[in-house]
């Protein structure tokens, strides 16, 4: 009976403190500027591979194909007007020769475009950008087929650190 | 409140029964594809009690299994009235009974699809319709289902990713310590000889000229040799892109340089190490390439 009497009474001290609850108000304030974010220049950190048909969607770290002693790291630059270079000694080529660059949605970027003089390139946005984020992630994900017969194969993610300018 | 103690009471008793007492399992768990796996059928834990109800009455009937999940066997489960006689479970012990196979084998798909959708079976009479009347109902017990924990590769050689296009990054990892071939054990050298098919005729090479008249030894060419691994004795890594990696490579039927075509044959592989030739033909180990228009 001690047990029960213990056990209603903690429900209406909970149910007293969640009634007590204030409501929110304010301000949410601007978005952020996510493209404004992305300015910069950006060097990479990692390079990983994952698996996605393996039982344990496996990732693994490829990061000595591009990033090893002596060499200097890819880097992306993203400008203000629209342009974008990049820097690559090592490594498989993924992000062109540089040209020009924009966000799907600028308000809402799911996939970062690339615009080279033959080609554009279109990746995965790791995550939202905020200007004062040091980290960002590309990601390149791979299918074949279409629909029903859509295979996910693997995800490339490319991880950046912000340079100081 | 005597009538919500004693349902409390009773919840907490049941918990460990309800994780303890599975009718269906598999074992070793985690599981490998390709490798022997033991289902068990415990039908002391089954809902229905039916059929142990019937192997009580009649305890000379066998127990087959009735399986569809990831997919039916290769050889089939017969029918209903008449299972196939290779679907019939060992009897492990009193209202235990076993049936062991290779997953890769018995069902006929890959890994990835075993482990996804797990196996669903259920235990049965030779005859499902038999003393149907006397027990009303079928002789079998419910639809089971087995979660299936999936082992990762630690066969001799590991290839990552499980499916891959020409253009992907492809891991070959190995493991020197499982190393079948006497010829082959306790390498500190290892390479791996590669050859890319672009149809069934045409083959490059990596490092061979490809005019057959002269021999080759892939354990002379730098770029073929696989790394070791930090802090796994034993063990050696090999990363390549297969379309960039045999650009330039001459054909065995003209010499004409590899320019990047798909490869429909994918790119057959094999271990050596410097100097050494097979006393028969070397192994024709295959890495498939997912062909993606």
């Amino acid at each position: 009976m001690k047990l029960q009497h213990l056990l209603l009474s903690a429900l209406a001290l909970a149910l007293m403190v969640a009634g007590c609850k204030r409501d929110i108000t304010g301000e949410l304030g601007d978005p952020i500027d996510k493209r404004a974010g992305f300015l910069g220049k950006w060097e990479l950190a990692s390079f990983t591979q994952q698996d996605l048909n393996n039982p344990l969607k496996q990732t693994r770290d490829l990061s000595h194909l591009y990033i090893q002693d002596g060499v200097t790291p890819m880097s992306l630059t993203f400008n203000d007007d629209d342009s974008y270079q990049i820097v690559q000694e090592l490594g498989r080529v993924y992000f062109g020769q540089g040209g020009t660059w924009s966000f799907d949605d600028p308000s809402f970027p799911t996939f970062l475009q690339l615009m080279g003089e033959t080609d554009t390139l279109e990746y995965n946005l790791g995550r939202t950008v905020r200007p004062y984020d040091d980290q960002m992630a590309i990601e390149y994900r791979r299918s074949c087929g279409e629909g029903g017969a859509l295979l996910e194969t693997v995800i490339y993610t490319f991880t950046f650190n912000r340079m100081p300018q | 409140m005597n009538r919500l103690n004693s349902l409390l009471l009773a919840l907490c008793a049941c918990m460990p029964l309800a994780v303890l007492g599975q009718a269906a399992y598999v074992l070793p768990s985690p599981t490998a594809a390709e490798e022997l796996v033991t289902l068990y059928i415990d039908l002391t834990q089954c809902q229905d009690q039916r059929l142990s109800d019937m192997l009580d009455a009649y305890p000379e009937e066998d127990v087959y299994l009735w399986i569809w999940n990831p997919s039916a066997p290769v050889a089939g489960n017969g029918d209903w009235g008449d299972s196939d006689d290779h679907q019939v479970m060992t009897k492990v012990s009193e209202k235990l009974y076993s049936y062991s196979f290779v997953p890769t084998e018995y069902f006929g798909v890959d890994g990835p699809t075993f482990f996804s959708r797990g196996i669903s079976c259920l235990a049965k009479l030779d005859n499902g319709y038999s003393y149907e009347e006397e027990f009303g109902g079928e002789a079998k017990t419910e639809d089971l289902s087995v979660g299936i924990v999936p082992q990762l590769c630690n066969g001799r050689m590991c290839i990552f990713p499980e499916i891959r296009e020409g253009d992907d990054f492809v891991t070959f990892t190995y493991d020197n310590n499982q190393e079948t071939n006497p010829d082959l054990q306790n390498l500190s050298e290892v390479y791996l000889h590669l050859t890319a098919r672009t149809d069934a005729f045409t083959l490059y090479t990596y490092g061979d000229d490809g005019v057959a008249s002269t021999p080759f030894d892939a354990g002379a060419v730098p770029e073929l040799r696989m790394q070791p691994v930090d802090g796994q004795p034993g063990m050696f890594t090999f990363t390549f892109v297969p379309e960039d990696f045999f650009l330039g490579t001459p054909s065995n039927i003209d010499q004409t340089p590899y320019t990047g075509e798909l490869l429909e044959n994918g790119v057959r592989w094999y271990i050596t190490k410097p100097g050494y030739t097979f006393a028969g033909p070397p192994p024709a180990n295959s890495l498939g390439i997912l062909i993606c228009e």
